[in-house]
């Protein structure tokens, strides 16, 4: 007791620093092996980028041609170095492959590669050895077990004298798995086990099989999230590669649809596929897609998110320029068109490129709907667009500028309402737009068990209460709810955030100058936007430069006179329907110009 | 480094849009001032005049350019006729021409601005604001400001037709006689004078090799001709028809005094402040394509692999110029004595003139014997 009373004293009058170094921290980690388990003595090689020869300060002088060749070099003898042992021939020992895998895959401490050695064959006095390597939980064990392990150690008599060809009667005859594929190089065995397949190696081969066992968990096909709709399709991609792909191939059956696989990431590889219709999209348009992705140099590509940024012509421009969705049905659509779809592994959102200004506010419902409907709600879009944008900046340049537009009764309502409010309309507005924005953040974020709570806080905040306070006046209120119905209205969630972003910029213009700042902004805004393009296509296509198209661009026209693909996407068949495609009518099978070139033009 | 605007190819609807909007904005400038001092009543009848000449020209400059010179800009013909050096200098002559319309104009329109809309507000915020707007957008080159021009083109036909119809319950048709205003004479002499609007003829030569398809100049001359020139007429008929002769001539800002007296009923009155869209786009775009041309006019004359740094520094210097005057009555001095009054010379009189040399010159020295024949076929070469 008294040794601890001691102790506290002592702490209290003396500086003691100490307590610093119990603290956490990852300085020094290298020399920490207590993650390594006893007896393991085969560590991965260890790649410095701080040794002399990788060090890229330069003590002199050096051309910048010079300096750049010097750091591609470093570059490339450091990639060679990290795949060291990768591009090997398979060993023929079994103790060798073993040896080889823990190494690889950090055995023992990794608990989830599974390693499972046997015997090949029941009655054999010589037992021949085998290893089937996969992954917990990637895997599908029900497989393995049935198709490979059941087959290969219960019901084989037969061995071959030459390995080789025991390796190809193996895979013809014994394992009934749909996919087998014989590897060479060690890079295609690990690849195969981290892409959920198992790889099954046997004593005295040089080669391995992969035995295709994808099984990992995901979610099943449920309805959009964000593209949801009235009359159309309800399903949507989910986080499972192949049933992605799956999805859309189910739409459109068609043996001239294409998907090209990649693998995108230098520490760990994403499956990204790219899929086209080969003979109708344009050569140049999928090459262009095929370069871009194959050129992404990261370590790691999480979601089609990341992969966007990284394949996109102008990052620093607010407006997409790949337009991303989680409906099968869109991107069949597209495909048809003669867009090219990119799928990212696990990530319910595909990419559709190029895109345009206009297709960002179409909806998978406006073709399931007659035109004039289709068009009515189309319509609704566009002035919800121009609302979202332009609404506050409008306000406060007519309070602040331009009163004598309102009539005499409306302005002195507004001035009348105003009388309590002691802030500028700015930074009412401010408040207001600063409020809305939390509640759409928070609404996003909260957990559902208390989403109510979102609705009543933001009915304080934006009701009655904060115009009894007298924080905002009663019409203004109105302007920033309508102003966020019509963000909400906006289909493609990316350009409804930039929308929401530049709203602000063009409020500010308001706030300074009144129309004529709204004015010269928006012309500057829209230079920016006819000079920005997607994958070489320019994003105000096809009406800024104007381009031949069907009657779908603004406005939606019926679905039997669109008989054109998009011309900006210099497709190699442009016709996708006939010219007449209601012959037996009489209203609409002759309609005036079908025959001609161009009748469909908007 | 490639020359940047060598790739730009412009449609034709593109090109007629912004030819029709560098036109028509001259509609609320000083330009119905000045042909209503001219010719009072019969002011309507001098942009009809100057468009029918605009247009007998352009055919006549299109024609020899389409013969003689393809694929070549002003610059380039002159420098086959008169060598660099006298190329550079006609350049010279034209990029100042362009360089001082647009200070007029940047001064003219924060004139209008201020005095309407912005009566609070520093000059000079709002003259650098929209001068940085004009340089940036003629930074985007010709594509963009023709596929600016394009968009905005129903803006400008929509609010000109707008104001002009809008204001119908004011209209006398008896202020427009006696037919012929201040005489036949002075009609004819305001047209030639005023045509300088119509700068068609001097864009032609130099936007020519840019045209996607150069057949289709003819076309675009004609559409951009015609519907400025009815643009401008209709306006100037609809001030004379609201306003007497002699009160027309004293303002000089005639589409927002016919804005003003717009009145749909109690809720639609004093609508002037809306058609400051109108005025803000169009004027944009015509103060861009000026600098443009300037920049680009003197990046080809001295062999500038690109024209784009020059963009700030000549918005900068337009600014400055156009800030020079004291006052707003010393710029329409200027502007109606020297840039409205001689400005034919250089818009009509001066291209036509290079032309015509060039043409005497290869027909007396013969078609193929020139160093400018041998560089143009390099070029059709490399073109093709």
């Amino acid at each position: 007791m008294q040794s601890r009373f001691t102790s506290l004293l002592k702490r209290l009058v003396t500086v003691d620093d100490t307590v610093l170094d119990q603290q956490f921290t990852l300085i020094d980690d290298e020399s920490d092996t207590s993650y390594e388990a006893d007896g393991n003595k085969h560590t991965p090689e260890v790649i410095d980028f701080d040794t002399d020869e990788n060090k890229t300060e330069t003590r002199r002088p050096v051309s910048m041609r010079e300096f750049i060749r010097k750091g591609t070099d470093e570059y490339n003898e450091a990639v060679r170095k990290s795949h060291v042992g990768q591009d090997d021939a398979l060993p023929v020992s079994i103790d060798e492959m073993k040896q080889r895998l823990e190494r690889f895959f950090h055995l023992p401490q990794n608990k989830d590669v599974v390693v499972r050695e046997f015997s090949v064959g029941v009655h054999t006095n010589q037992p021949w050895r085998g290893l089937a390597v996969f992954i917990d939980g990637m895997a599908d064990k029900t497989v393995i077990n049935r198709d490979i392990l059941e087959r290969l150690m219960l019901f084989t008599e037969f061995i071959h004298d030459e390995p080789r060809r025991n390796m190809e009667y193996i895979a013809e005859n014994l394992l009934t798995s749909n996919q087998t594929v014989t590897l060479e190089k060690w890079s295609q065995v690990v690849q195969t086990v981290l892409s959920g397949s198992t790889a099954v190696l046997l004593d005295g081969c040089n080669g391995a099989l992969s035995v295709e066992t994808k099984g990992w968990e995901h979610r099943s096909v449920g309805t959009p999230q964000t593209e949801s709709v009235v009359r159309g399709a309800h399903d949507s991609f989910t986080e499972s590669f192949r049933a992605n792909t799956g999805l859309v191939r189910a739409r459109f059956r068609s043996e001239h649809l294409v998907t090209e696989m990649f693998s995108v990431g230098n520490l760990a590889t994403t499956d990204v596929a790219v899929m086209y219709v080969h003979g109708m999209t344009n050569p140049k348009l999928v090459r262009e897609v095929r370069r871009r992705i194959e050129a992404v140099d990261v370590d790691y590509i999480s979601s089609a998110g990341m992969l966007e940024q990284f394949i996109e012509d102008q990052p620093s421009r607010l407006i997409p320029q790949v337009l991303s969705t989680e409906r099968p049905d869109r991107v069949a659509a597209s495909l048809a068109e003669g867009y090219v779809a990119i799928f990212v592994g696990n990530n319910p959102y595909v990419l559709i490129a190029p895109v345009v200004l206009y297709s960002m506010v179409h909806t998978s419902e406006d073709a399931n709907l007659r035109f004039q409907a289709g068009t009515f709600i189309r319509c609704l879009r566009w002035v919800a667009l121009f609302v979202a944008l332009l609404l506050p900046s409008l306000y406060v340049a007519v309070t602040n500028y331009h009163p004598e537009m309102l009539p005499t009764d409306l302005m002195l309502a507004i001035a009348g309402s105003r009388e309590q409010v002691p802030f500028p309309v700015i930074v009412e507005i401010l408040l207001m737009e600063f409020a809305i924005e939390l509640i759409r953040e928070a609404g996003i974020r909260i957990p559902s068990v208390i989403g109510p709570t979102i609705g009543i806080v933001g009915a304080l905040i934006i009701g009655q209460a904060a115009v009894q306070a007298g924080i905002v006046s009663p019409l203004l209120v109105i302007v920033v709810a309508t102003t966020a119905l019509a963000g909400f209205a906006i289909p493609n969630y990316e350009l409804s955030m930039a929308i929401r972003i530049t709203r602000f910029i063009f409020l500010l213009a308001g706030a300074v100058l009144g129309f004529y700042g709204i004015a010269i902004l928006g012309c500057v805004y829209v230079v920016r936007l006819s000079m920005q393009k997607s994958f070489g296509v320019p994003i105000l296509a096809p009406i800024a430069p104007s381009k031949g198209s069907s009657k779908d661009v603004l406005l939606r026209g019926p679905v039997y006179t669109m008989n054109r693909r998009p011309v900006f996407l210099n497709p190699l068949r442009s016709w996708r329907q006939q010219p007449i495609t209601r012959p037996w009518s009489s209203d609409t099978g002759r309609r005036k110009g079908s025959g001609e070139n161009g009748s469909d033009k908007s | 480094m490639k020359d940047q605007q060598e790739t730009a190819k412009i449609t034709a609807n593109q090109l007629t849009a912004m030819l029709i909007i560098v036109v028509a904005t001259n509609a609320f400038l000083t330009y119905p001032q000045y042909v209503s001092q001219s010719a009072y009543e019969a002011a309507w009848m001098e942009p009809i005049i100057s468009g029918v000449m605009t247009l007998v020209l352009f055919f006549l400059v299109e024609w020899v350019l389409r013969k003689f010179y393809p694929q070549l800009d002003i610059v380039e013909v002159s420098k086959e006729i008169f060598g660099r050096v006298g190329a550079a200098l006609i350049a010279i002559v034209f990029a100042a021409y362009f360089l001082c319309t647009t200070a007029v104009v940047v001064r003219e329109f924060t004139e209008n601005v201020i005095s309407t809309v912005l009566p609070s507000t520093p000059i000079l915020l709002v003259g650098a604001v929209f001068m940085a707007a004009v340089g940036y957008i003629a930074y985007a080159g010709l594509e963009g400001i023709c596929r600016t021009a394009y968009i905005f083109l129903p803006v400008l036909l929509i609010g000109l037709v707008g104001v002009c119809v809008a204001t119908m319950n004011w209209w006398h048709m008896s202020f427009l006689l006696p037919i012929w205003g201040t005489g036949v004479n002075h009609v004819l002499m305001g047209s030639c004078r005023y045509s300088a609007v119509f700068s068609n003829v001097l864009l032609l030569t130099i936007i020519y090799k840019h045209a996607h398809n150069p057949r289709q100049m003819r076309q675009i001359g004609t559409v951009s001709i015609t519907v400025s020139t009815l643009l401008l007429t209709f306006l100037i008929v609809t001030y004379h028809m609201v306003f007497p002769a002699v009160e027309s001539e004293q303002v000089s800002f005639a589409l927002y005094r016919l804005a003003r007296l717009i009145y749909l009923g109690p809720f639609f009155q004093r609508m002037e402040s809306v058609f400051i869209f109108l005025w803000v786009t169009s004027a944009t775009v015509k103060m861009a394509v000026t600098l443009w041309c300037s920049a680009y006019l003197l990046g080809k004359a001295f062999g500038w692999p690109t024209y784009r740094p020059a963009i700030p520094i000549l918005s900068l210097l337009s600014w400055s110029i156009a800030m020079w005057a004291d006052n707003w009555v010393q710029v329409v001095n200027v502007d109606g004595r020297y840039l409205m009054s001689w400005g034919w010379l250089i818009v009509f009189a001066l291209p036509i003139a290079v032309l015509f040399i060039g043409t005497l010159a290869r027909g007396l020295r013969g078609p193929h014997d020139g160093p400018g024949d041998r560089r143009r076929r390099r070029r059709r070469v490399r073109h093709a």
